[in-house]
């Protein structure tokens, strides 16, 4: 009897080992000013090339580098299982600040920050705070109540819909804002919403063929590396004249994404270079504090931008006034969006 | 007896030693990758090697890392090993880690640190056998194939964690899919402070030799082995195929399951849906490791030692992608394979040898 050899049975659980392997991220005290170029670590959980969140993550940061001549080190792919360890290291190596670029990051940041007082850490996109910790809360349902009014305005069919990468707190922060947007305008508007994938490109897709399908005509999405496969299915329902479908982005300026910019119209940008660099510098001039940093409208970090190449065409001149009236009454208060 | 047991110690020992001349032939070539990709090869070699084992915290750090991958490697091994094809490791961890995260902030036993880290873990075992045994059931009653139930079965487990991260074991405060973090007194000890070196790590190296003295020195073993290359023979010789199977399939989840509660105990301290794909990688841990559990033990410290390395060269200047690690770990699974390949031939030519004079003799 052999011992030893692997059987031919365990052929197909290597290969998809295999496979897998292949595919498969001092609170309260005023610190001293730092001298010399400050060293910053960005973390994130996805991939640096998602087009989403992501990537304006990094682009952020590289502006950072560029403003502040900081030292910059950027990993992806961390798991938050992995970042406690990453975290430390960084802290270890004296690193001024580090980024953990999702909610996610949170717990681990504070576990590190108990223990190294000279780092500072900041967490972007979650909405409660640890000590030792700077969360940067963005709030994206105000862009997201203006897109909504958009989308009211354009839909053909009276129905709208919404895709998110996952029911995380600022994904359905985007869908109240936008529901409540196109209920401003339209009370019997239908406004649909479904949660599929940030990086499976081919779910989002056929949830925005269904959606097309149902007859929806205006789809917002936040999935940031499976938009892609969103703009594909717009870009194919109107090239068989299903349409006009129109697409919104968000986190970082879709507007001229290559499969469909022309079906565009609008995208919600949350502006993590100012976000950042304003932490840069607090950190760099040692007035960095702890605690929770509302990024909203108000201080233009979570803003609506529309495509230029579609206002007069897609964009009437009576759309761009609404969504400017909503900015005007969302940043003094008139309109609040129900949490 | 003792001749049989340096026997078996022999065929461990080869196995670590050939696991060990792959590994050091695909690094060797993939460092002459990166420096024909234009990175300095021994600049990046020291690198990943002081990333591993530089210092006592990155020592540490690769053991950290390298804990449940040995658990889920066990996992796999064991269950290859007696024709179980248990592709579930990743649920069964994800359970665990369930399991362990609702006894240690929801139901503390009397607040007892010393008795809600054991009942944690042990949850945690229990847990990934039980969902185990989902799998067995369905094949040996419903005749649902275990490759495909396991599997299936690891996106139940998923979205089961995700709902219950965003029901009841959610984290106060936050509308994020995420556990409270663990108080520190439930956390595993450490046994040299100031590192990762937690007693999860010394846990999971026991548990390897057991398992291993289990298989080649119990009666238990033997059967199982016996049921894994041949159950038609395992049912001539009166051994019971069914109550092994079920078994094997449990102490395989519960090795899975241990894992992802001593993670979370040990290293995580809380937990959100997204735990690393240890029950995955765990296959290609325990294949590397030849399925014998003393191979699993290098093979898991070695992809701890490559990972955490990995990650200290993508913090350097070079940054080197931290994907380069799992190239070299695919590599290594296909040379592996390669190798078992050919070694299966070999065997098959052998035994055409001794079987043809036979058939020509006989009248």
């Amino acid at each position: 009897m052999k011992k030893s050899s692997l059987r031919p049975v365990y052929g197909p659980a290597a290969m998809l080992a295999f496979c897998m392997l292949m595919f498969s991220g001092a609170a309260g005290i005023r610190a001293a000013a730092i001298k010399g170029p400050l060293r910053i670590a960005f973390i994130c959980s996805g991939s640096v090339t998602d087009g989403g969140w992501n990537q304006e993550g990094k682009n952020a940061i590289l502006m950072v580098k560029k403003k502040l001549h900081a030292h910059i080190s950027i990993l992806e792919h961390i798991s938050p299982v992995r970042a406690v360890d990453v975290m430390r290291s960084y802290a270890m190596r004296g690193y001024n600040l580090i980024i953990g670029h999702g909610y996610e990051f949170l717990i681990p940041a504070a576990q590190v920050a108990a223990t190294a007082h000279e780092t500072k850490f900041a967490v972007s996109g979650a909405d409660t705070t640890k000590p030792g910790v700077l969360t940067l809360n963005f709030d994206l349902a105000q862009p997201s109540y203006q897109l909504g009014i958009l989308a009211a305005m354009l839909s053909k069919t009276g129905k709208i819909g919404f895709i998110g990468g996952e029911a995380i707190p600022s994904v359905v922060a985007c869908y109240r804002g936008f529901a409540a947007g196109a209920k401003s305008v339209n009370r019997t508007i239908k406004v649909a919403a479904a949660y599929t994938s940030w990086d499976q490109p081919a779910l989002s897709k056929s949830q925005a063929q269904a959606f097309i399908q149902q007859g929806i005509d205006v789809i917002y999405q936040n999935v940031d590396a499976a938009s892609r496969g969103v703009f594909e299915a717009v870009a194919q329902a109107n090239t068989l004249g299903h349409g006009p479908v129109y697409v919104f982005g968000s986190n970082s300026n879709q507007n001229n994404n290559r499969t469909c910019a022309s079906y565009t119209p609008a995208s919600a940008v949350i502006r993590l270079d100012r976000a950042f660099l304003r932490v840069a510098v607090q950190v760099k001039r040692g007035t960095f504090k702890p605690g929770v940093a509302p990024e909203n409208l108000q201080n233009g970090v979570c803003v609506v931008v529309l495509n230029p190449k579609l206002i007069g065409s897609v964009i009437t001149p009576t759309m761009q006034k609404a969504v400017a009236r909503a900015r005007q009454e969302l940043l003094t208060g008139k309109i609040h969006i129900a949490p | 007896m003792f001749k049989r047991f340096f026997g078996n110690i022999w065929s461990a020992a080869i196995a670590v030693a050939l696991a060990a001349l792959v590994c050091g032939v695909v690094l060797a070539l993939a460092i002459g990758a990166a420096a024909l990709l234009g990175y300095p090869p021994i600049r990046l070699a020291d690198l990943w090697l002081r990333g591993a084992a530089g210092s006592w915290y990155a020592l540490s750090s690769s053991c950290a890392d390298a804990c449940p991958l040995l658990l889920t490697g066990l996992a796999a091994g064991v269950a290859f090993r007696a024709g179980v094809l248990n592709i579930g490791a990743q649920g069964q961890f994800l359970l665990g880690a369930l399991t362990a995260v609702a006894l240690t902030t929801r139901m503390m036993i009397f607040h007892q640190p010393a008795l809600v880290i054991p009942t944690a873990l042990l949850g945690g075992a229990v847990a990934g056998g039980l969902w185990g045994l989902v799998a067995q059931y369905l094949e040996r009653y419903r005749s649902v194939p275990v490759v495909l139930s396991t599997i299936l079965l690891n996106f139940v487990a998923l979205y089961l964690a995700q709902a219950a991260l965003q029901g009841p074991l959610q984290a106060l405060g936050t509308a994020a899919a995420q556990s409270p973090e663990i108080a520190g007194k439930y956390w595993l000890p450490l046994f040299v402070p100031y590192t990762d070196f937690h007693i999860g790590i010394i846990l999971a190296l026991v548990l390897a030799v057991l398992l291993w003295v289990v298989q080649q020195r119990s009666i238990f073993g033997f059967e199982a082995r016996v049921v894994g290359l041949n159950p038609g023979t395992a049912r001539a010789m009166k051994m019971p195929v069914t109550a092994r199977q079920f078994q094997i399939m449990f102490i395989s989840g519960a090795c899975a399951g241990l894992g992802g509660a001593i993670q979370l105990l040990g290293q995580v301290h809380f937990m959100t849906a997204h735990m690393g794909n240890y029950g995955y990688a765990g296959i290609a841990v325990a294949l590397l490791g030849r399925l014998n559990p003393l191979g699993i033990i290098i093979s898991s410290l070695f992809f701890g030692f490559l990972d955490t390395g990995a990650y200290r060269v993508e913090e350097s200047s070079l940054a080197l992608p931290h994907n380069m690690a799992n190239v070299i770990k695919a590599l290594i699974i296909l040379v592996m394979l390669v190798l078992a390949g050919l070694s299966l031939r070999k065997s098959r030519r052998a035994d055409r040898r001794v079987t043809a004079p036979a058939q020509e003799s006989a009248p």
